[in-house]
């Protein structure tokens, strides 16, 4: 395996993760106002997918787009700065966290009504096609997205008119926390993705490398034919749906799977990958991880300045402390 | 410049072959848009004079078909979708308010959405509830939206351009009794701005504000009016959203009475948006209460008895007016 490609997917997994572990750790000052939906643990599914396109390839993604922003290559102060409510966010203060745009990196946003951004990339996909372009649209979208039946219709009118579109499923197996055999009948989402003729293969979302590997193998393919195709990752959310804390136990997600999933950590499976192939790889994830916690601290720094000054001039009265009995 | 005789389809369609033919992003699809009928003739013959490409039929997945205009909008093509009657377009709600109203919003205004949905008003020949929906008012609520309802077979030209040269989602309804229109059309068509209300007949006595079909209906009544030596002003809006709200205050500010006269129901809609302008505005003292015209509050009859008790009649709304007057 490629070192160079191992240690540049192991770089923008790690930044994605330590963004949202300060985004977790910034939140109790009550300063980032508005709901996160964080990605911790489906790292590999937004690296995977989106390393192997180009800036001109177009991505839409779901109220979950923290990961897929970055992924994409989206301009990280710009993000935070959206987060802290300022004009210079990537969304210019409209958006926040469940919008994110950056068209120049070809992040075209993202919808926080599920499944609801999967027909507009059918039509990014077609207008990549009648602009004469061999550029793809990306559509990622959750298990929750296939309840919709907008999701269908759209592999059909992909199908249908042939467009440039690679419809990304990344099963994280909970709409919140009601699982998918309790949402569907039946839950092999790559079954029903053919059954429309689109041509469909399901990974292990958790290996950043097979998603790696395979995405670009599709996506060549669909800028030779300019048909779409379909990747189900399969994955698992390891904090809540929103905000910085846990949906496990209680009734909620079962703890069980938790205790499963946690050595299977994106991140863990590709750092002993690297250990073992990659000559001082130990070495070099540790000059990775200081290079990026340190633009991190920068880049929250700034953002949390910004705030501060705008802030005293608007004398906004201070948000309620947290409820501890609410996730 | 020339002047031809055109039926409303056909300058519809005049002015949309004119858009393609300058702007090759515009492209037009629909159920059965490709059907010899070609939408109640607006759009025969597209297909064979441009492409398959430009002009194609679709399934009926009206919420994913919007959806794909939203984002072929983004990426700047100019689509226009057509559907036969605006009751499915509800169908589509979620794309059309929570995605195409609200992305170049969503965006901090660093996208648009040059969109246009053109849609149909079914009204007599029993069409009953759901063929009969007039939902103008409801995308009018929605901000990002265009909504443009023409009255006559000029306006529904200009305004057709107009919409397919907007940067704007555009919500473009027609209403069947127009396809009965027709008129001289001066060619090319020439894109006239929203917005701009236009006075369709001049009177002192009251003013009649009008939208769609029911300004030829408030003009008729404003002839039968002036037998009575009463001369009323109407008010052809032309476009919704954005509204003309000045020349309905210039024009009460003359007459001092007021009728509305709106395609849909009386309540939460056109009437309800004239009497907020009117009392924001607070400049004009109404001597007289306003009178609002416009379908009963149930839903349309299909059988012909009913449906047209259900639909403003001349006579009565007369009868009513000069109670008034």
């Amino acid at each position: 395996m490629d070192r160079d490609l191992m240690l540049m997917l192991y770089q923008r997994m790690f930044r994605i993760r330590n963004v949202e572990e300060r985004i977790k750790h910034e939140y109790q000052h009550r300063n980032i106002r508005m709901a996160v939906h964080l990605s911790i643990g489906q790292e590999a599914v937004a690296v995977g997918v989106l390393a192997p396109t180009r800036t001109t390839d177009c991505c839409l993604s779901t109220h979950r787009c923290h990961a897929h922003y970055l992924g994409k290559q989206g301009d990280l102060q710009r993000m935070i700065d959206e987060l802290y409510s300022l004009d210079t966010g990537c969304s210019h203060g409209y958006g926040g966290s469940m919008h994110l745009f950056d068209k120049q990196a070809g992040m075209w946003g993202s919808g926080a009504i599920v499944g609801g951004s999967v027909p507009m990339a059918v039509g990014m996909g077609l207008a990549l096609k009648q602009a004469q372009t061999d550029n793809v649209c990306i559509s990622f979208v959750g298990d929750g997205g296939v309840d919709e039946g907008a999701f269908f219709e759209s592999l059909n009118l992909a199908a249908l008119l042939n467009v440039p579109v690679l419809f990304i499923v990344e099963n994280n197996g909970y709409s919140t926390i009601t699982s998918q055999r309790l949402r569907q009948a039946a839950v092999d989402v790559v079954a029903k993705a053919r059954s429309f003729g689109v041509d469909s293969v399901s990974v292990d979302g958790n290996n950043v490398l097979e998603v790696y590997e395979t995405c670009q193998r599709v996506l060549e393919s669909i800028r030779r034919d300019q048909r779409p195709r379909l990747i189900e990752a399969v994955t698992f959310r390891l904090c809540a749906h929103v905000g910085p804390g846990s949906d496990f136990g209680g009734g909620r997600r079962p703890e069980e799977e938790l205790e499963r999933w946690t050595p299977r950590d994106p991140l863990r499976l590709l750092a002993q990958r690297i250990e073992h192939e990659v000559s001082e790889g130990v070495q070099h994830l540790h000059e990775i991880q200081e290079q990026v916690l340190a633009e991190i601290d920068r880049v929250f720094e700034t953002a949390k300045r910004h705030f501060n000054e705008i802030n005293e001039r608007e004398k906004l009265e201070a948000p309620r402390p947290p409820d501890p009995s609410r996730v | 410049m020339t002047s031809t005789r055109m039926t409303f389809a056909e300058a519809l369609r005049a002015a949309t072959i004119q858009a393609m033919e300058a702007d090759d992003r515009v492209f037009l699809y629909g159920q059965g848009i490709n059907d010899p009928g070609g939408f109640l003739g607006s759009t025969v013959g597209i297909r064979d004079r441009f492409s398959q490409a430009r002009c194609f039929d679709v399934p009926l997945s009206e919420e994913s078909l919007i959806g794909l205009g939203v984002g072929a909008a983004l990426l700047d093509r100019r689509p226009v979708y057509v559907a036969l009657r605006i009751d499915f377009l509800l169908l589509a709600m979620n794309q059309i308010v929570n995605h195409a109203a609200k992305w170049p919003a969503m965006s901090g205004y660093q996208s648009t959405v040059p969109l246009t949905i053109r849609s149909i008003i079914g009204k007599d020949w029993g069409q009953g509830a759901q063929h009969s929906g007039a939902y103008h008012a409801m995308f009018s609520q929605v901000p990002g939206l265009e909504v443009v309802m023409p009255a006559n077979v000029n306006d529904a030209a200009r305004l057709l351009l107009t919409a397919l040269q907007s940067e704007s989602p555009t919500i473009f309804i027609e209403s069947k009794p127009l396809y009965d229109l027709d008129d001289l059309v001066e060619l090319p068509v020439k894109a006239l701005p929203f917005g701009q209300a236009r006075v369709a007949r001049d009177g002192k006595d009251i003013t009649f504000v009008a939208i769609s079909h029911m300004v030829g209906f408030a003009q008729t009544v404003a002839t039968d009016l002036a037998a009575h030596g009463v001369e009323a002003e109407v008010i052809d809006l032309r476009t919704l959203a954005p509204l003309d709200e000045a020349a309905i205050v210039r024009s009460v500010a003359k007459t001092k009475r007021i009728a509305v006269f709106d395609v849909g129901w009386q309540r939460f809609g056109l009437a309800a948006e004239v009497a907020r302008i009117l009392c924001m505005d607070g400049s004009v003292r109404l001597e007289k209460p306003l009178v609002s015209v416009g379908q009963k509050w149930q839903h349309t009859p299909a059988g012909c008895f009913l449906e047209y008790h259900h639909y403003p009649v001349r006579h009565e709304v007369i009868a009513d007016l000069l109670k008034i007057l």
